[in-house]
């Protein structure tokens, strides 16, 4: 069906830059991931504990700001956003290609994202609970720590496997602008060039990536949350 | 040990206008007793066990614990106070994600309350034991009965050793048989842990088994309070009535001319008053509602008598009741609603 040559580049590619792009693609999912989720958890916290009927309401207008932003960062298109971003990888990580590059910039598209999914777990918890623990004379900070997040831990961990690939997806674009891992495989050889062969594995890859964290996370969620026995 | 003066809540409404929730409530629960606050749905019952902790707090007025009003405290003093305050609710509360046992040492981690991780667990499992669920430690609340449920929250919140426990509607979500067996562990920790209990109910059963006082709300106002026995036997107010006798709507189609109420006390409960009137004076009434209570050890019955047409045999009758050794008469007009 294809060349005989298309073949030859597939498996060269295979045997030599395979493994170093499926590490690229790993790094580049889990790290902006976790940077994404230290800044985002706070973040998704205070939206719900901040807002006027919150547990601790802060001024209205900082709220209004926080939200404003999120929104804002959430509404610029991630291509678009990774090449707005690409001087502060500059600064950071010294460079504007390669994985590491995208490290920065993956994680200023995700945390506005995670905040809001953090933002609805926390919400779910039973405002009950939450009262009962005002009742016996816990903090705001004790609320949040031994409240808020452990009842919100089965959601919250759900919406980590989104993010996580969320942020997978968004490491394979980064390859159009020179960035790592199986997306750069796949634009690079699959489709400047074109091989077919190379793209369609290499979405294949992606595909099965997917699957498994997927399920992994599944699993996950299902033995940590204590509400269904 | 509770004191509320002058306690006044206003809601602000969507359209900006005020709501007044309570009004002017007073109340005085003394140490150790069992207090009833009795009240149908949207009486304010909720809000007002709400600002005894200042979980609402209060538009106007005070809230004494021990003499410290509550509302003048900054709210690290307030944190402290509520611990010697606990709270059980309608539907428990309890840390989904967190064993009997886990959300048993839940306050006892808060701070104020010293102690090791070790400590903590075997006061838990003390608790447990209180309660009468000393195998239950490791089960999840899903795994446990809206009772079980209950009696985990009950432990929970004895772990901070409190002064006073509020109880909003605990036994609201459970069936009968729970509800008996729930109050009795309320009654039974009344008297061997001499802690203040709070019941909030729109049960009159409730109030009736557990309750030594009882308060009266209707419309965020305390209509009336006092002791059970009394306000049950012979309630002075249109709420109290209501309460007493919820059937009194139905009163209002029956054709008689003057009717009565009868209060039959402890005595007089067993004595067969109507047909004595019957069979010895001749006079005929109509029964038109009846039913007895036990208040603590005493049974108290409760008649509504619709008098005859002739104004003769109605005088008589009510001559002859008046007489009868403890039984209280009095008309009734206003209640028939």
């Amino acid at each position: 069906m294809f060349s005989e040559a298309s073949w030859e580049l597939l498996r060269n590619i295979m045997e030599e830059e395979f493994l170093t792009a499926i590490g690229e693609t790993l790094l580049m999912t889990f790290v902006p991931t976790l940077l994404a989720f230290v800044i985002g958890l706070p973040l998704g916290v205070l939206l719900v504990t901040g807002d006027k009927d919150g547990i601790h309401p802060m001024p209205q207008p900082l709220m209004q700001a926080i939200n404003v932003i999120i929104n804002l960062l959430r509404s610029v298109p991630f291509l678009i956003l990774l090449i707005m971003v690409l001087p502060l990888s500059k600064l950071v990580v010294g460079t504007r290609v390669g994985c590491k590059a995208m490290l920065v910039p993956l994680a200023v598209a995700a945390f506005p994202f995670v905040a809001r999914l953090v933002e609805t777990s926390v919400r779910e918890v039973d405002a009950g609970v939450v009262e009962a623990a005002q009742a016996m004379g816990a903090s705001t900070l004790q609320i949040v720590c031994k409240v808020l997040i452990p009842e919100a831990k089965p959601a919250l961990l759900s919406n980590l496997t989104v993010a996580l690939i969320t942020v997978c997806g968004y490491g394979a674009m980064s390859g159009a602008v020179g960035g790592g891992g199986l997306g750069t495989i796949a634009i690079n050889y699959g489709y400047y060039r074109p091989n077919p062969p190379v793209l369609y594995a290499m979405v294949i890859v992606l595909i099965l990536l997917v699957q498994i964290i997927q399920s992994i996370g599944n699993q996950i969620v299902k033995r940590s949350d204590k509400r269904s026995r | 040990m509770i004191e509320i003066k002058h306690l006044c809540k206003d809601f602000t409404l969507a359209d900006g206008s005020k709501f007044r929730a309570l009004d002017d409530v007073n109340l005085d629960i003394g140490d150790g007793e069992i207090f009833g606050i009795i009240g149908l749905s949207g009486a304010g019952k909720s809000t007002l066990v709400r600002c005894m902790n200042l979980l609402e707090r209060p538009t106007s007025g005070q809230v004494l614990l021990d003499g410290k009003d509550l509302t003048a405290m900054r709210p690290k003093e307030l944190r402290q106070a509520r611990k010697g305050m606990s709270m059980i609710f309608q539907g428990f509360n309890l840390l989904m994600q967190r064993t009997a046992l886990e959300n048993i040492c839940f306050p006892l981690e808060l701070g104020g309350l010293r102690g090791e991780a070790a400590w903590r667990k075997k006061r838990a499992k003390e608790l447990l034991e209180i309660v009468g669920l000393p195998d239950k430690a490791d089960a999840y609340p899903s795994q446990l009965s809206g009772g079980q449920k209950q009696r985990v929250a009950i432990a929970r919140a004895l772990a901070s050793d409190p002064k006073v426990l509020l109880c909003d509607e605990a036994t609201s979500a459970l069936d009968p048989t729970t509800t008996q067996s729930i109050l009795a562990l309320l009654k039974q920790l009344n008297r061997d842990l001499g802690v203040t209990v709070v019941v909030i109910t729109h049960e009159m059963r409730v109030v009736q088994q557990i309750c030594g006082r009882v308060a009266i709300l209707d419309g965020g106002v305390i209509q009336e309070s006092g002791d059970v026995a009394d306000i049950f036997s012979n309630p002075r107010t249109e709420a109290g009535r209501r309460l007493v006798m919820p059937e009194g709507k139905k009163i209002h189609s029956l054709p008689a001319n003057r009717q009565v109420r009868l209060t039959f006390n402890g005595l007089s409960a067993g004595e067969p008053v109507i047909s004595t009137l019957a069979v010895e004076q001749g006079i005929k009434v109509n029964i038109i509602t009846a039913d007895t209570h036990s208040i603590g050890d005493e049974t108290f019955g409760e008649m509504v008598l619709g008098l005859p047409e002739d104004e003769t045999d109605a005088a008589r009758a009510l001559i002859y009741l008046r007489d009868v050794p403890g039984v209280t008469v009095e008309e009734v007009t206003d209640y028939v609603q």
